[in-house]
């Protein structure tokens, strides 16, 4: 009896997962004729590029795309652990120091308020001026030399590396876990207040055992917002200032009036995006206790 | 589950035209969405409440209380039966709304309106759809009486932030009363109060509704506020929830804060508790 | 989510200090003050200290004579960006209002349409600048330029419409069920729900996503000038970067945030007048 009713939920919840599915399935099938429809109805490849035709500028220049669209993701990554890390420890230290985050605020407000991607080729200029700043975490042969045969281990030579575009990623989405681990951090309740004062608690105990807790759920789902501007940061400061990763490729198609490949090139952007949030989303429940998540 | 519970009991079904509130064979089941498991809240209820009755409505929570008062309400569709209100199916197009009052557990005010802006709000609603006649001037001078009734007159103007929960729950009966509906669905109104305003306001419910002569459905989890002021308790056996039990109270009316006091209150309050040990 | 913080920071001062409300606000000010102060202390002597070339690392004061140098060209050019922004933020504003009801007034359409919504939201809308430019860069008769500084509204509306049509849904889609079971009770039709309930409980919400909304139609307005050169801050930010020359980029990027926290902060003024009966907060849901 126990075990049938078991089966059973297991049984709805896979159906469940199923029919929750099928709209993205319809939606991608819909966005794929509609796109057909209106370049049939315009009939141009220089105004409006046929699916087929985007597909094929794009495969003819497979290993180009391939290369920087790991070189773009091996940035994003960076980008998104270095405003993780430098936000939590920021917003730790901010919150804990009363005076410190009076005279902080404001300065915080105004650089939230500007309109980041004009910084983003000064944060290039000073790592070109400046090239002993440019810190390799990381260097591999990328994913590309293994697969396709016209891409040599030299061209696919990848690092995760502290650089330009990846400070300025870690820049643009550094506020929210800064300011959310500030919250979190402060909306603990009295009674653990209370608590750690009966206990003896330090100040580092308290940070430690209550407060960096209380944050965690503020500080997950800021990372959301983390993960989408880290993307845009990187992408940004690819196709405005510097000449690397898939960013930089929509500035060629354009420059080359090329049409099918930049309607290629921003698709692969968009589907990766989209990717990379939702594994971020899933790895974030996967590791943080049940119920910081919604 | 023993027999006698299983077994629906009923008051007055034969009369069922002259009854206010009328749930016939009513069935609720939750979750008959295909990708979730079904829950049974009420089953076999046959329930009639006659004009200017007050009756309560008790049981385990879970039992379905509160379903059985939103279905009187309309909010919730039966899967099985039928319920009516003066003779009128709820779920139908005739159903009138302007009949109906329901008083909430928690305070409705909407915290732009001032009370009696709130007070208002049902008003216009209502007349907008045409399910009231009078003159807006009508109703605003309804709603200076209705605040003197419930002692908020002084508070017009204020916003709901700036009152007390006993105070919020009194513009929520207002709100209630202000289209004189001539049946009061109340869902726990007192149910978050302290037990000095509740007593203070269940005194003035019952005065309330002497004046006004209103049917009254009111659901509880406090037994002995559901003697004081009932004509007739239900009790509602666990889920699924059925009536298990109907406890005439026979106590003198007006009621009093003496009331408490009389052995016939004790008797009966004791008599409710027992059903619930017996249950067990 | 920064919202609560600026809340928090202001109740942090009652429950701790203890000490009267006027001397304490006196007190964050003069904090605040002093931290600024530091700031552009620790920032100039370290660009002193170290000797470091201005032009790549350039202190105040070399942002401040920058700042005068180029102070004429940029009100030549404001006008130009500020309106694009401008425009662009009213007309995402009231589209996604009106693309907002429908989306909650409807279950049915509201499922179709959520996910595509959410979809685009979380994908760098910024990136398509280049394709908006290509297709409106075409020759369309005689209306040459003008095809290509429209470039700039179109980049505005795109890049904030979605996180204002968000917040909107949101604020529509924010009623608790015991309001929701009131309206049930009084009969209320659809177009009443949102005349005495959902618009007012949406007014929070959508300010927020004003606030946030307006900096990223600057955003859009300047990347779109930036990459087409249609005369504007954008554009010569660009022509300033080519010239490497950071101290005035620097300039450029202060003008522009203080426009921004000057709009954002009237955005606030506006809304505690509005939503008197909720505490507002500078910064928006970021």
């Amino acid at each position: 009896m126990a075990t049938k009713s078991h089966a059973h939920r297991r049984f709805v919840r896979t159906r469940h997962w199923v029919t929750s599915r099928v709209p993205t399935v319809i939606a991608g099938v819909v966005f794929l004729v509609l796109w057909q429809l209106t370049a049939m109805v315009i009939d141009n490849n220089r105004i409006f590029a046929y699916p087929e035709y985007t597909w094929r500028q794009v495969s003819e220049r497979s290993d180009t795309v391939f290369i920087r669209i790991v070189e773009t993701f091996s940035s994003i990554a960076v980008a998104f652990v270095l405003a993780v890390i430098v936000g939590v420890l920021l917003g730790v230290v901010i919150a804990e120091v009363y005076t410190l985050r009076q005279m902080a605020m404001p300065i915080v407000i105004f650089t939230y308020a500007i309109p980041h991607p004009i910084l983003a080729p000064v944060f290039i200029i000073w790592f070109i001026v400046n090239p002993g700043a440019e810190i390799v975490l990381f260097s591999f042969t990328g994913p590309s030399a293994y697969l396709l045969d016209s891409v040599t281990a030299a061209d696919a030579a990848q690092s995760f590396a502290i650089d330009g575009v990846t400070t300025f990623g870690a820049w643009v989405g550094f506020f929210p876990v800064f300011l959310s681990t500030i919250t979190g951090m402060n909306a603990l309740e009295e009674r653990f207040e209370q608590l750690g004062t009966v206990l003896g608690a330090t100040r580092w105990q308290m940070v430690r055992y209550f407060r960096f807790w209380r944050a965690l759920p503020n500080i997950a789902s800021s990372i959301k917002a983390t993960v989408q501007l880290s993307i845009i940061g990187v992408i940004v400061a690819e196709f405005i200032a510097s000449s690397e990763g898939i960013g930089y490729q929509i500035v060629l198609a354009w420059k080359g009036a090329d049409l099918g490949y930049m309607f290629g090139v921003l698709l692969i952007i968009m589907m990766g995006s989209y990717l990379f949030y939702q594994t971020v989303v899933w790895l974030l429940k996967v590791l943080t206790p049940p119920g910081t998540i919604e | 589950m023993s027999n006698e519970t299983a077994e629906p009991t009923t008051t007055s079904t034969d009369s069922g035209e002259e009854a206010m509130i009328s749930f016939s064979g009513v069935d609720k089941i939750y979750g008959t969405d295909a990708t979730e498991e079904t829950v049974t809240a009420l089953q076999d209820i046959d329930l009639d409440v006659d004009a200017g009755e007050f009756v309560s409505v008790v049981g385990p929570s879970g039992c379905g209380k509160t379903t059985l008062l939103h279905l009187a309400a309309g909010i919730l569709e039966p899967t099985d039966g039928t319920v009516t209100i003066d003779g009128i199916d709820v779920q139908g197009a005739e159903h009138d709304r302007s009949e109906v009052g329901l008083v909430f557990q928690q305070p409705v005010a909407l915290e732009w309106r001032t009370v009696k802006k709130n007070l208002l709000l049902p008003v216009q609603i209502l007349k907008q759809n045409g399910a009231i006649d009078e003159s807006m001037d009508y109703y605003r001078e309804r709603a200076d009486e209705l605040l003197e009734l419930v002692g908020l007159e002084g508070f017009e103007d204020a916003y709901p932030n700036e009152l007390s929960g006993g105070m919020q729950q009194r513009v929520t009966i207002s709100q209630a009363l202000i289209y004189d509906p001539s049946v009061l669905l109340m869902d726990e109104p007192f149910g978050s109060l302290d037990a000095m305003t509740k007593d203070e306001l269940n005194l003035e419910l019952l005065r309330i509704w002497d004046e006004t002569e209103k049917t009254v459905l009111f659901i509880t989890h406090d037994l002995n506020e559901a003697v004081f002021l009932s004509d007739r308790v239900i009790v509602l056996s666990p889920r699924p929830g059925r009536v298990a039990d109907e406890i005439e109270i026979d106590l003198p009316r007006p009621r009093t804060g003496e009331t408490r006091s009389r052995d016939r209150f004790v008797e009966l309050s004791t008599e409710v508790h027992q059903h619930f040990k017996h249950q067990r | 989510m920064i919202a609560d913080t600026l809340r928090k920071l202001g109740d942090r001062v009652d429950g701790r200090g203890g000490v009267r409300l006027g001397t304490e606000r006196a007190k964050r000010w003069s904090l605040s003050l002093l931290g600024l102060v530091l700031f552009l202390g620790g920032w100039e002597a370290v660009t002193r200290g170290f000797g470091l070339n201005p032009q790549y690392y350039p202190g105040p004061t070399d942002v401040y004579r920058e700042l005068s140098r180029i102070w004429e060209p940029i009100l030549t050019v404001l006008p130009n960006t500020l309106e694009a922004a401008g425009v662009g933020f009213v007309v995402a504003l009231v589209l996604s209002i009106a693309v907002a009801i429908p989306l909650v007034a409807s279950d049915r359409l509201g499922n179709a349409l959520m996910p595509f919504v959410i979809g685009v939201n979380t994908v760098p809308r910024i990136a398509v600048t280049p394709l908006v430019i290509y297709w409106v860069g075409f020759d369309i008769g005689p209306f040459d330029s003008v095809g290509l500084a429209a470039a700039n509204y179109v980049m505005a509306v795109w890049v904030a419409f979605f996180p204002m049509l968000i917040a909107a849904i949101d604020g529509f889609r924010s009623i608790d069920e015991t309001t929701e079971n009131m309206l049930i009770v009084y009969g209320a039709r659809t177009w009443q729900e949102f005349r005495y309930v959902r618009l007012q409980r949406a007014l929070p919400f959508i300010f927020d996503g004003m606030k946030t909304g307006f900096i990223l139609a600057m955003i859009g307005t300047v990347v779109g000038e930036f990459v087409s050169g249609t005369p504007g801050i954008g554009a010569m930010a660009s022509s300033v970067i080519r010239r490497t020359a950071v101290g005035r980029a620097i300039a450029i990027v202060l003008v522009l945030g203080l426009i921004s926290t000057a709009v954002v902060f009237l955005i606030y003024l506006v809304e505690s007048r509005v939503v008197h009966w909720r505490e507002s907060s500078i910064v928006g849901e970021g």
